[in-house]
């Protein structure tokens, strides 16, 4: 039944966000296209004002194109959360999809799993629109080859870059691959926590008696607020801890705890964010 | 015959008002059961909490011995009162929906019914008229071999032609294993496919037996009883 619900959540949302992506790949392949036109060859006034023009048309497409690629991403997770709203919790199409032989958990899972797949896609669709859009260009002027093991290696390379600097102001010794770790798999559960916060919020308006959509609001800001608070929180007690820390051995200790808090952080939002949506969906439901 | 639904005790509170209020009610297959009241009698919240659409504050419901959940939700078809199909899809796409979902669908009734309507399967939901649109409802629900059949004001805000052949269809087209269960404060036009009444007011059963007994007892069709009964 799952894959099914799956079937149907892509059905009904796939064209939207195609043709965002199309858009945002579209704009992105016009400016690598004009960014190729020459801008250096000025023989006389009239190739002066082209070059002129040319260059603020490229400019302007430039600056387009990464308003684009925000309004994509901040558009892509409004979606997620109105369809959530209007397919669930708030409008009549909850009628249809709470009364099928599926469980609350499958529904939850169904739209989760659905909502992933567009933020990886947007996401994707941004690193191509930037290829697309620059790399013509970086060839061009410097006539470089680019081979997908040097961007690693240079990726690598910044990372330990950065590692050497927090060892030269105190942080200790910190392994290059557990930071790296810790930053991969933060990275991966903070897609479906980006998700469930949106669902937990919804959920939580669901539970007022009036003017839900103002309680889910007001939950999504809350939880942004504690959020905040509690990274602020961490990181002064992470530094605290590290301005007394008397010994290499016991700066390491500290800046490895804060290693492992990362992803641990992460996962105890998807945690929160998970349980409070299925609870209001198993225990909670009131559709009016 | 066996009990298809039964609620013990079934007490539903919206902020401060009690829409259900202790409700015991059981109810045998294969019988066309009319939940009578007027409006505000806690008739679709009854309904609503059969299909696991709200949360009952004490009491419970069991639907074939079983508590609501998806293996009840296999059993029952229900038919809101309001309209609740997904605008993007197109008519054939919405009966595939329910054949993917519900096993006792059946594709070959709702075709059937949907050509006798001169409804174009290819058409799409957000083009047909609210008329339209609650028909294909009803076919939907109407097409599947349920054990229990919830229908909410079917024939509410419907002409006088069509609430006849809507109540036609449900009761050409309804398992007859099955029960259903109409929600209507129409009386008049339902009363003639009733085997069992329940008079639902304020949130409690006034009255629950057989129809033809009660027509019996008290001399009066169910339209005049329940002008007496729920006289303003």
């Amino acid at each position: 039944m799952l894959g099914k619900l799956i079937k149907y959540e892509f059905k009904a949302t796939y064209s939207i966000h195609l043709l965002m992506c199309a858009i945002v790949l579209g704009m992105s392949v016009i400016c690598g296209l004009f960014s190729l036109i020459p801008t250096d060859q000025i023989v006389d006034d009239i190739t002066h004002a082209g070059t002129v023009f040319t260059v603020m048309l490229q400019t302007l497409l430039q600056a387009l194109l990464g308003l684009m690629m925000s309004g994509i991403t901040v558009t892509t997770l409004v979606l997620i959360a109105v369809r959530f709203y209007k397919n669930l919790l708030g409008g009549d199409e909850g009628y249809l999809m709470f009364t099928l032989p599926v469980s609350r958990t499958q529904l939850l899972w169904s739209k989760l799993i659905t909502a992933m797949c567009y933020i990886v896609l947007t996401a994707a669709v941004c690193v191509l629109a930037n290829v697309l859009a620059y790399l013509p260009l970086l060839i061009k002027t410097t006539d470089i080859e680019v081979n997908p093991g040097d961007v690693l290696a240079g990726l690598r390379e910044l990372l330990r870059i950065f590692i050497d600097l927090l060892r030269k102001i105190g942080y200790g010794d910190v392994s290059v691959s557990l930071m790296l770790a810790s930053l991969i798999v933060s990275g991966i559960i903070s897609i479906p926590v980006s998700v469930l916060r949106f669902y937990s919020s919804v959920s939580i308006g669901h539970l007022a008696k009036k003017h839900r959509v103002v309680a889910s609001f007001g939950a999504f800001f809350g939880f942004y607020a504690a959020l905040q608070l509690i990274t602020l929180v961490a990181f002064i007690c992470l530094f605290v801890l590290l301005t007394a820390a008397v010994t290499d051995q016991v700066r390491l200790a500290v800046t490895e705890i804060g290693i492992y808090m990362l992803p641990l952080f992460s996962a105890g939002q998807f945690i929160l964010h998970y349980l409070i949506t299925r609870n209001v969906m198993n225990k909670h439901l009131n559709l009016r | 015959m066996s009990t298809i639904f039964k609620c013990e005790g079934l007490t539903k509170d919206y902020e401060s008002t009690r829409a259900l209020n202790g409700i015991d009610l059981e109810i045998s297959s294969g019988r066309v059961v009319g939940l009578l009241g007027p409006n505000g009698s806690g008739k679709s919240t009854l309904i609503k909490i059969a299909n696991g659409l709200l949360t009952p504050t004490s009491g419970s419901i069991t639907i074939d011995g079983k508590p609501v959940g998806p293996e009840t939700k296999e059993l029952v078809s229900y038919l809101p009162e309001r309209t609740y199909l997904n605008d993007w899809m197109r008519v054939r796409d919405i009966v595939k929906f329910f054949k993917d979902f519900y096993k006792d669908f059946s594709t070959e009734k709702a075709s059937d019914m949907l050509s006798r309507l001169g409804i174009d399967p290819a058409a799409r939901l957000r083009t047909l008229s609210k008329g339209t649109k609650e028909k294909v409802q009803l076919i939907l629900v109407m097409s599947r071999n349920a054990k229990l059949y919830l229908l909410d004001e079917p024939i509410a805000g419907v002409d006088p032609a069509a609430r006849d052949y809507i109540l036609d269809t449900i009761l050409s087209t309804y398992n007859p294993e099955g029960s259903i269960i109409i929600s209507t404060h129409l009386i008049y036009d339902v009363e003639r496919a009733l085997d069992d009444i329940i008079f639902l007011l304020n949130g409690r059963v006034e009255r629950f037996g057989d129809a033809d007994t009660i027509r019996e007892n008290t001399g009066k069709s169910i339209d005049q009883l329940f002008r007496e009964v729920f006289r303003c």
